[in-house]
């Protein structure tokens, strides 16, 4: 009973190829629990990546720059 | 990288934003290297082009000819409204000829890491938090922190196997399982850590299984394998990671995701993994504390493939070390 219980379960999970889990989630379970969300507004800041872009774009709209530095890039691994 | 959330999001903050042309940028090239870019802001900042010590992170304000007209470090967003508006101020009080942009011949970068972006390679965005000691769940998000992973066409192309058949099986080539052992795998949820080492890789392997191929588009699932434990001896040779403390640390970490790769354009058209791990040790130098072996720190990593945001054009952190020889140098 328990061995024919183990195989109809088997038989009727999703295969490997349908879904991929990763310590028994799936990769949209695990973007939802890594990625950042609405609670993280200051992405919505439209930043300009380098001084030099944000300079330019300066120039061209004629407004003060706001620079913000730090050791290891802001919007990547700081 | 408290900032980010103390000043930034802010709504106050975000709202006075507006009044700039917001932009970011990584301090320390700027303090420290000889290129044009970074000599304008020396200049600018202290009136001499030379290189500059210490940490000069922190929140500035430009007219866009190059002169500061505010400047301030701070994670307080009181303190951060107060330096917008001082810098408003000033800016009020200029002239019109005092707005003129900057020539670009004084600012444009003569090399940023970011002209070797691999566009017509794999370009993935890689973001890292803290997860609950048991895994995901509801209990909460922790720390988190995010940097790119860059594959030439070439490399990109040696994720598939040679034939591109249904269960064709494929080994990703060591030096690029190397690449993300050692530089992307890493532990820098709290700050950045120093990349890994050549020799403190144990383990750095991907499988790939070719799971269907429809018309030109062929899906694969990946799976990896890192462990790497370094003893805290530095061996990168003359980098800027030689000024990084080095400590001893480790990561033990699972990768599965899965990729559609376009046959017909010989690029990936979709592109998503997760790893999750346990990492300990570490440099002091970020804000990680307290990871052992014993009572190490749970992390969740998740690659993507990016979209078209300008953001998204960053180089890797660990760039000027990555093992790839298609990356322009600084004095090339």
């Amino acid at each position: 009973m328990f061995l024919t219980t183990t195989l109809i379960l088997a038989l009727s999970l999703p295969t490997a190829a349908d879904r991929i889990q990763l310590d028994g989630h799936d990769l949209d379970a695990w973007a939802q629990a890594v990625l950042p969300g609405g609670e993280e507004a200051w992405l919505t800041i439209p930043w300009h990546a380098t001084l030099h872009e944000g300079l330019r774009a300066a120039g061209q709209q004629q407004k003060p720059l706001l620079l913000w530095l730090m050791n290891g890039h802001p919007l990547g691994c700081t | 990288m408290a900032g980010r959330r103390s000043v930034w999001n802010d709504p106050r903050v975000i709202e006075k934003a507006r009044a700039f042309v917001p932009a970011t940028d990584e301090v320390w090239r700027l303090q420290r290297h000889q290129d044009r870019e970074c000599r304008f802001f020396r200049q600018k900042v202290r009136g001499n082009p030379a290189p500059i010590g210490g940490s000069w992170q922190g929140l500035y304000i430009f007219a866009p000819d190059g002169t500061l007209l505010a400047r301030r470090n701070t994670l307080n967003p009181d303190a951060a409204m107060k330096l917008m508006d001082a810098g408003l101020e000033k800016w009020s009080a200029l002239g019109k000829e005092e707005r003129k942009a900057a020539d670009p011949a004084e600012y444009l970068p003569e090399h940023r890491w970011e002209n070797s972006l691999p566009s017509d390679g794999l370009v993935l965005r890689s973001t890292f938090r803290d997860l609950p000691e048991d895994g995901i769940g509801p209990e909460g998000r922790g720390r988190w922190n995010r940097d790119h992973a860059w594959f030439n066409r070439d490399e990109a192309r040696s994720w598939m196997p040679e034939e591109i058949s249904i269960r064709q099986k494929h080994t990703l080539p060591e030096p690029l399982a190397l690449r993300l052992a050692r530089f992307h795998v890493v532990d820098n949820v709290s700050g950045q850590e120093g990349p890994y080492a050549r020799d403190d890789i144990e383990h750095a392997e991907i499988e790939i299984e070719v799971t269907a191929v429809d018309g030109n588009d062929a899906t694969i699932q990946i799976s990896g394998l890192f462990r790497c434990e370094s003893d805290g001896v530095y061996k990168l040779g003359e980098t800027d990671w030689r000024h990084f403390p080095s400590r001893t640390r480790g990561i033990d970490a699972t990768l599965r995701g899965e990729a559609t790769w376009n046959i017909e354009q010989g690029r990936f058209s979709a592109f998503r993994a997760a790893a999750h791990g346990k990492a300990w040790g570490g440099s002091g130098l970020n804000g990680r504390r307290g990871v052992t072996q014993e009572q190490p720190a749970a992390i969740g990593w998740y690659f993507e493939l990016v979209n078209d945001d300008p953001r998204d054009r960053l180089a890797p952190a660990f760039i000027d070390v990555y093992n790839a020889d298609w990356v322009i140098q600084p004095d090339a």
